[in-house]
């Protein structure tokens, strides 16, 4: 049942001989889309990442697994340049985010964050076009191109219906539907999730990952998601990297990653494969 | 990606087209309020002598100077205050925030009760100050709030991103700790008439009878309201989060010091001429936000306008209703405002728990 790993959809761009050159060191054809070199983060003392490098392809679907506080949602703050790593480098496309405006990575990089904070009633229209930002000038008003790209990320997230509904009055399913489809508005390159599915009962957790997977094929959107149920990383996911203390333990296919001694010994915890009982994405 | 469009589904609404009902509205409030009032008042003027009477009637003089300047003031002071309690209520997320959350409004009473018990207008630096067109007495009141406004800056800003946490932990000691000593001054060696003016500064009153501070408030009023104006669609990312903000190609922390910058500008200014007056701050914005919805391009606008009417209202009944004693407007507003705050509060937690 686990997607065989290495079948990321290469595009297949003319390079530029440096950067080719610079590829060269590894069997890949495309310039990583995300690629995190040798990066350390700390907040005050405590270091919560260690050395971390991850090249990331355009059009994989990774899933980050670990447990509570082994450094998911700060290396995606990472990934995004809303933290800058005290050691190492994150390069966007074969730019270091240092060098990037914000407004540049906000155009390929969109995130969802776990949970929005409903603070003053925000339609989920209004939201939703709030991921325009990066594309209009200081003083520009939405275009109708703007609205229509909208439409089609609320028309693609089944959260239309909520248009003019506040946060207030909608689901946690709903929300993050309506989150991602803001994020979507933003037409990246790169989706970033933190754990998009914590707050969700089964249902929507499943529809929520097949939304992604769907995303991820048919518009070839590399996703990464920060995840703690195993069993939904292992259906959604094609490549696994498991994170503990700050390091990454582990890092392949699923069927690789979601080895039975190597879960325990990351999750202090005896755990057990029944495949038998994994449901399955499609209806 | 190409979903089908539904047939019956109506198009979503840009900025543009929602703007104009709303701004219409809070602009004919505004402009309504503005030519109604100045007409009431104690005494009943005639317009027609106030306007194209001889140079120097009756009713000019009370048009010019008893209610013009203060209606002027007034609408500036409610403009302000409304738009600056938005700018807050976005950059702190918290929607009970208002102008004086930071603490300004307490720098800014104490720098006038300064001014008043150290007698400053009879010294030398009170006369040189007269001298070039200022008045010590609004001058000590800006100082006062400059200082206050970079005294919690400092603070917070020892954390890094400015957390609004901080923010508002800062304002609100330093709001306690120069009300301390605000009321340390007033009750070491009392007197009544230092009192009585003291009192004027910690409620705030738009008593005013000439244009000319008006105009060199107005010129704050003017720059800082352009700032928080023009950082309206950043706020609204602010307004759903810093992260989330900042993934969306936002300067977090530039917007977050630039709101700090024009928010303190325009109450600064309002708060050198009228001392602090409670609560325009809350009940505007959120009226607004009540009738026209969240998006800050619509509501900051909007509470300019809809803050400005209805402080010369509030202003026009106090000068009226008891005649001839006179209501400090900073007690009206306080008096609807409370009342408003509450029911604000219940409908907040009623909402939390849906």
């Amino acid at each position: 049942m686990f997607v065989p790993y290495g079948d990321a959809p290469s595009t297949s761009k003319v390079l530029p001989a440096k950067a080719a050159q610079r590829i060269n060191a590894r069997p890949q054809v495309s310039v990583p889309i995300l690629e995190t070199g040798g990066v350390s983060f700390a907040y005050a003392e405590r270091e919560v990442i260690r050395n971390v490098s991850l090249t990331i392809q355009p059009g994989e679907f990774i899933g980050l697994l670990g447990p509570n506080g082994s450094g998911k949602s700060t290396l995606l703050k990472l990934l995004y340049g809303y933290l800058h790593p005290r050691a190492g480098t994150v390069q966007l496309n074969g730019h270091d985010l240092r060098t990037l405006a914000q407004r540049a990575i906000a155009r390929a990089v969109a995130v969802v964050p776990q949970e929005a904070p409903e603070t003053f009633g925000f339609t989920v229209a209004e939201r939703v076009l709030m991921g325009r930002h990066p594309f209009l000038g200081p003083f520009e008003f939405e275009t109708e191109h703007d609205i229509e790209i909208a439409r089609e990320a609320m028309a693609r997230t089944d959260t239309l219906q909520f248009r003019d509904r506040t946060f207030n009055e909608m689901s946690g399913g709903e929300r993050q539907r309506a989150m991602i489809a803001s994020a979507l508005a933003q037409t990246p390159e790169v989706l970033l999730l933190d754990e998009p599915t914590a707050m969700l009962d089964i249902k929507y957790q499943a529809q929520i990952m097949r939304l992604l997977r769907q995303l991820n094929q048919e518009r070839g959107t590399t996703v990464v998601v920060a995840i703690h149920d195993l069993n939904l990383a292992a259906l959604g996911c094609k490549r696994l990297v498991l994170l503990k203390a700050g390091e990454i333990m582990h890092d392949g296919p699923p069927a690789a990653v979601l080895d039975e001694k190597l879960l325990a010994s990351v999750y202090d915890v005896k755990v057990r494969r029944a495949d038998a009982f994994l449901p399955s994405l499609t209806e | 990606m190409n979903a089908p469009r539904p047939s019956n589904e109506p198009p979503l609404a840009g900025i543009g087209r929602k703007l104009v009902l709303p701004l219409a509205c809070s602009a004919l409030f505004f402009v309504a309020a503005m030519v109604i009032c100045p007409c009431i008042g104690p005494t009943q003027i005639d317009l027609r002598a106030a306007l194209f009477g001889p140079a120097g009637n009756n009713d000019m003089l009370i048009l010019m100077t008893a209610r013009l300047p203060r209606i002027v003031l007034a609408a500036m002071a409610g403009a302000a205050l409304a738009l600056a309690g938005v700018g807050f209520q976005a950059m702190l997320r918290n929607p009970l925030a208002d102008p004086y959350t930071l603490g300004i409004a307490a720098g800014g009473s104490l720098g006038a009760v300064i001014a008043i018990r150290s007698g400053i207008e009879a010294t030398a630096l009170g006369a040189l100050l007269y001298s070039v067109g200022i008045s010590p007495l609004p001058a000590a009141a800006f100082a006062g709030c400059v200082l206050s406004v970079g005294l919690v800056y400092f603070v917070a800003s020892g954390r890094g991103q400015l957390p609004p946490t901080t923010m508002v932990l800062a304002g609100v000691i330093v709001s306690f700790f120069l009300s301390a000593v605000i009321l340390f001054l007033l009750y070491w060696r009392t007197d009544f008439v230092d009192a009585f003016l003291i009192m004027r500064w910690t409620v705030g009153s738009l008593d005013i009878t000439s244009f000319g501070p008006v105009w060199r408030a107005g010129i704050f009023f003017a720059i800082g309201s352009a700032l928080l104006l023009a950082l309206a669609r950043p706020l609204n990312l602010l307004a759903t989060g810093e992260a989330l903000a900042h993934s969306r190609g936002v300067n977090v922390r530039r917007v977050k010091q630039l709101v700090f910058l024009g928010a303190s500008i325009v109450t600064a200014a309002v708060i050198s001429l009228s001392g602090p007056i409670g609560f325009i701050g809350i009940i505007v914005p959120h009226a607004v936000r009540m009738m026209f919805g969240a998006d800050h391009r619509l509501v900051m606008p909007c509470s300019l306008f809809g803050g400005a009417g209805f402080l010369v209202i509030c202003d026009t009944v106090c000068r009226t209703a008891m005649a001839p004693i006179e209501l400090p407007v900073g007690v009206l507003t306080a008096l609807l405002g409370g009342p408003f705050f509450i029911w604000l509060l219940r409908r907040e937690k009623r909402q939390s728990f849906r």
